[in-house]
């Protein structure tokens, strides 16, 4: 049935394919064109409030949506993305450990890097690595953190949003909806193992239609946290060289015009300077290998609502990443190395939709936008210094019944490299199909029924076809394609309890020309090669229970779980066919729970983790444990005057101290606790 | 692409048994091979290396012997183990990234001592491959020097500055050579050390190509030595030299990483896109006797390591198959026909071998 559906696209494939270089220039310019000339209309309708500001879970939407609030994510993470996103179902983070280490998050066993992450509506991405580290990125300063797995049903984004396997969608906090005077947020943290963390928010307007907001953080973690020793001796020893110490800043402005057209503009600061733990190696310990990284960005988006039809949306941003790494214990030069990265990005977008009927709305959007890299170090091999030229359009539209909705769509991607010394990669040109479809069989759509496909690619990343000596330059993207089929309930209750709800969805994705690093000759010496099937399919579930907020008293109980199979099926003849992947647990989950009663907030989270297999071969001697943690936090808010509230809370971590491992030989820290004050004003 | 040692090492043992004063007494290493012992390298950062025992009158392959026998060590030895080497009656266990040679008992597989390999700074050394000869293990380590441990007090006694990246080693002629195979962030070396191991001194230090890393000797004074070139506008070499006049007597541009020499031939795997069989050369021209050993069409998938069995002509090929999951041994006669083989699980990146007699 599939592939009838498919038959359609298929012929378009073929004739797009023959044309791609007119189609790209068409679909781009004209998305620009339109977008412009429609943005520069006079309002000609009274205006519509353009988005709500409190989002919409809408969990019988046709792909599976997750959210986490600003209120529970204040309850369950240790400041960064990447562990908030742990308590989503089919994510899995790969966590090396404390606040330095690297934490990267993949969706459903599709790899990091098929998830997107979006900024207050434009993507951050790192076409060196191919991924975001989401440990490096604050949950203080957000509102909400949304997760979508498959085609999003929102038509009004940038093209670049509907190439990704899984969308991460992170919303900054804003200031309240109507305030007059200026709004401030203090807060000051600190905790184990030498953390640090003061944090300041203030907002103000400017006549009637600008809203400034400055948004500033400094973090400072030791990081030496404590952990018992692999060797036979049971001593206990600290993390080394675990250290970190960032400075964000962020000023966002928000000019509307009016209700329905307005511009946002957000300039954006980091700077960190950390050490990279390493894993442990028994009988030796020896980590000195730094980082310094600075990542500057600023980027505006103007929407505009032209009339209750039509919408559209324009985006650039300019981002700016430096990374000096020096590991002075480098075996293979004389004086140690030091590697200096460049990396920057300019990008464009252009995005409409337009309600046809009171059935169907289509949309299109473009992006283009340019990466480069550039190295610079001691080292003699030249470096590619790559530049890429990227162009990605997407059309899609969406039919909107009582009952059933539907939407189609599909992508264009197309990607140039230049280089400056040896072979550039090859171009990718790749249409990617996506369907997805949603059924309310009864009247009081309390329940649905959903199914959407998408085939997607993901493009080798820089480090991929050009790193010294590793990467390889022949280099085809690597394709996937997710199904989802899931159901969705939920119930209003008149009572105490006003909200149940409950999300089965079962997945299956297939991922061809997986890109993997293959030793070449001997194991210091790898190479990239298009090797690699997988083929994974699973469950993830979901539970949410809420009350109303009655006599200052409120609870919510949340429950994700999620099965997993992600077998390695790249090669009939080997012995790891049909084994589940690397790091990929069967069963996962987390819960939590919270209660506010009066002034006070409590809340409880676990995360648990069945074993894995860290390397290919399921034997015993590979085999990394399974874990589980809890946390407890508590708040209290208070009122100190008229205009003043604060808010003392303290949080304790994995408070049965158990010392556990995401990855092998990287370990996680033991009981550790956080305490703070967060002041409004 | 390091060399296992056994047949260098075996002809010092017969030649220094005249010569050396106090050695030290061996078991005998001769009669057919009872067992074989089976370094597994593991994977980078992993501290899996496997020291495994295959029981070839049983057929039978315990796979984490070392653990096994030495319950104070249950995660085993470490890190990326490079090199294994059989003298005097110990079992050494050259440990890279762990930086520290382990001793063992070869009878039992029991802890005899562990010697750290560190600078006088405190850092890791990185010791890759060690050769024997007289009273002392030779062993090669990154950061450029030779130590020397003495096979009674089992302390390193010299510790003699070579090429940075000092990678093989060989005992020949009364002489170590060493391969320096020189830091890449530089365009890597292109020479060897000559030590005297009475007074370790580097006496020479003599160019013969671009990165070298193999090296082997044969029982006329010449030593093999691949070189691996640049993987960029240097191609590869194997080179011989004449260790009598220290001259060049032939170079050409094939493409090997390990080399065995035995009984008038060089067994080699190829390099960096060098040939995929392992290959049988002549040591005169390195013209190829035979451009696959295996003569039955046994498959091998990525052959990481040859050892020969002086005894019995026998030659073992370890296969690292997709570097990540277990390896496997195979064992072929002296005509390349498969004899039999085991999987080295858990053991990851099968290399080196040693026979127990």
């Amino acid at each position: 049935m599939l592939l009838l559906l498919l038959h359609p696209f298929v012929n378009i494939i073929l004739f797009l394919k023959k044309h791609f270089s007119y189609i790209i220039l068409l679909t781009f310019s004209c998305t620009v064109c339109y977008s412009i000339c429609m943005a520069q209309k006079t309002d000609t309708l009274p205006n519509v409030k353009l988005h709500s500001k409190k989002p919409i879970h809408n969990i019988l939407a046709q792909v599976p949506v997750q959210i986490l609030q600003k209120n529970e994510l204040e309850k369950i993470s240790n400041n960064n993305v990447a562990d908030a996103v742990k308590y989503f179902s089919g994510v899995l983070v790969k966590d090396y450990g404390g606040l330095g280490g690297l934490k990267t998050v993949s969706v459903r066993s599709l790899g990091a890097g098929y998830t997107g992450v979006l900024y207050d509506g434009l993507p951050i991405s790192d076409a060196q690595a191919g991924q975001v580290d989401l440990g490096k990125i604050s949950t203080r300063q957000l509102s909400q953190i949304q997760l979508y797995s498959g085609p999003i049903n929102n038509l009004l984004l940038p093209a670049r949003t509907y190439a990704y396997g899984a969308v991460l969608a992170l919303q900054s906090r804003e200031a309240a909806d109507s305030f007059t005077k200026t709004q401030s947020i203090l807060s000051l943290q600190g905790g184990s193992f030498g953390f640090i963390n003061p944090a300041a928010q203030i907002s103000f307007k400017t006549g009637n239609k600008l809203i400034h907001r400055i948004n500033g953080s400094y973090l400072y973690s030791q990081g030496d946290y404590p952990f018992k020793v692999y060797e036979n001796t049971g001593a206990i020893q600290r993390r080394q060289n675990d250290d970190m110490q960032t400075t964000r800043l962020e000023y966002d402005l928000q000019y509307a015009f009016s209700d329905s057209n307005t511009l946002q503009i957000k300039a954006y600061y980091y700077q960190a300077t950390q050490g990279i733990p390493g894993g442990v190696i028994i009988y030796t310990n020896n980590s000195r290998q730094r980082l310094y990284n600075k990542n500057d960005f600023i980027q505006a988006r103007w929407q505009k609502k032209l009339n209750s039809n039509t919408r559209v949306l324009l985006g650039a941003k300019y981002n700016y990443d430096y990374k000096l790494y020096r590991d002075p214990d480098f075996i293979y030069s004389s004086d140690g190395l030091e590697n200096k990265y460049r990396q920057q990005e300019m990008y464009v977008s252009a995005a409409a939709d337009k309600k046809l009927s009171s059935l169907f709305t289509i949309g299109i959007s473009s992006d283009y936008f340019i990466n480069s890299l550039q190295r610079k170090d001691k080292l003699t091999t030249p470096f590619a210094s790559p530049v890429r030229y990227n162009w990605l359009s997407h059309a899609a539209v969406q039919s909107h019944g009582k009952k059933i909705q539907a939407q189609a769509g599909i992508l264009y991607y197309h990607q140039q490299e230049k280089v400056k010394t040896g072979n550039a990669a090859r171009p990718v040109h790749k249409l990617n199909p996506a369907l997805s479809l949603a059924w309310q069989p009864f009247q009081d759509d309390g329940l649905s029924l959903r199914l959407s496909y998408k085939s997607m690619i993901r493009p080798p990343s820089f480090d991929d076809l050009y790193y010294t000596l590793v990467g390889n330059t022949a280099l085809r993207p690597e394709q996937s394609q997710q199904w989802n089929m899931g159901i969705a309930g939920k119930k209003i209750f008149p009572g105490f309890l006003q909200w149940a709800s409950l999300t089965v969805d079962m997945y299956e994705n297939r991922v061809r020309d997986k890109i993997l690093a293959v030793p070449r000759q001997n194991l210091f010496q790898w190479t990239m090669l298009n090797i690699g099937k997988v083929h994974a399919y699973g469950v993830d579930a979901g539970l949410l229970f809420k009350t109303k907020y009655i006599d200052a008293k409120m609870a919510q109980l949340r429950i994700q779980y999620s099965y997993q199979k992600s077998l390695d099926v790249s090669d009939k003849n080997s012995n790891l066919y049909k084994t589940q992947l690397p790091y990929t647990p069967v069963h996962s989950g987390s819960i939590m729970g919270q209660l506010t009663v009066h002034q006070w907030e409590f809340a409880a989270s676990g995360l648990f983790s069945s074993y894995r297999y860290r390397l290919g071969d399921p034997v015993p001697d590979n085999i990394v444990k399974e874990w589980a943690t809890i946390d407890l936090y508590l708040a209290y808010s208070g009122v100190l005057t008229k205009n003043i509230s604060c808010k003392p809370f303290i949080s304790l971590h994995n408070i049965l101290n158990q010392q556990y491992e995401v990855v092998r030989f990287y370990p996680m820290p033991r009981f550790h606790y956080r305490m703070g004050i967060n002041v409004n004003l | 692409m390091k060399k296992n040692h056994l047949f260098a090492i075996g002809l010092c043992i017969l030649i220094l048994a005249s010569c050396s004063k106090n050695e030290i007494p061996a078991p005998p290493q001769s009669g057919p091979a009872k067992g074989l012992y089976v370094l597994s390298e593991g994977s980078f950062g992993q501290n899996n290396t496997r020291l495994g025992l295959y029981d070839i009158n049983n057929n039978q392959f315990t796979g984490n012997y070392f653990a096994q026998q030495n319950p104070a060590f249950p995660l085993g030895l470490g890190d990326t183990g490079n090199d294994l080497l059989l003298y005097g009656g110990k079992l050494y266990i050259v440990m890279n990234v762990s930086s520290y040679v382990m001793v063992i008992n070869p009878v039992t597989g029991k802890f005899i001592d562990s010697i750290s390999f560190r600078t006088g700074a405190g850092l890791p050394k990185y010791p890759r491959n060690a050769a024997a000869y007289g009273n002392y293990i030779f062993v090669t380590s990154s950061d450029g020097t030779v130590s020397a441990i003495d096979t009674l007090s089992l302390a390193i006694t010299h510790s003699t500055p070579v090429g940075l990246n000092a990678d093989g080693i060989v005992a020949a002629n009364d002489k170590l050579y060493v391969t320096n195979s020189g830091p890449f962030t530089s365009g890597y070396d292109s020479t060897i050390s000559v030590i005297n191991p009475y007074n370790f001194t580097e006496t020479e230090r003599i160019v013969v190509g671009k990165n070298p890393v193999g090296i082997a000797a044969d029982e006329s004074g010449n030593i093999y030595i691949s070189c691996q070139g640049d993987y960029a506008t240097h191609g590869p070499s194997l080179v011989k030299l004449n260790t009598a006049s220290l001259s060049i007597t032939k170079i050409a541009d094939t493409a090997t990483s390990v080399i065995k020499y035995f009984n008038g031939s060089l067994y080699a795997l190829g390099g960096f896109l060098g040939s995929p069989h392992p290959r049988k050369l002549s040591i005169v021209d390195f013209s190829a006797q035979s451009a696959n050993f295996i003569t039955d069409g046994t498959p091998l998938i990525s052959p990481y390591n040859i050892t020969i069995d002086p005894q019995n002509e026998n030659v073992y090929i370890a296969d690292a198959k997709d570097y990540v999951s277990a390896g496997e041994v195979f064992c072929f006669d002296k005509n390349g026909k498969k004899k039999f083989s085991f999987s080295t699980s858990p053991g990851v990146n099968p290399s080196k071998i040693v026979f127990i007699r």
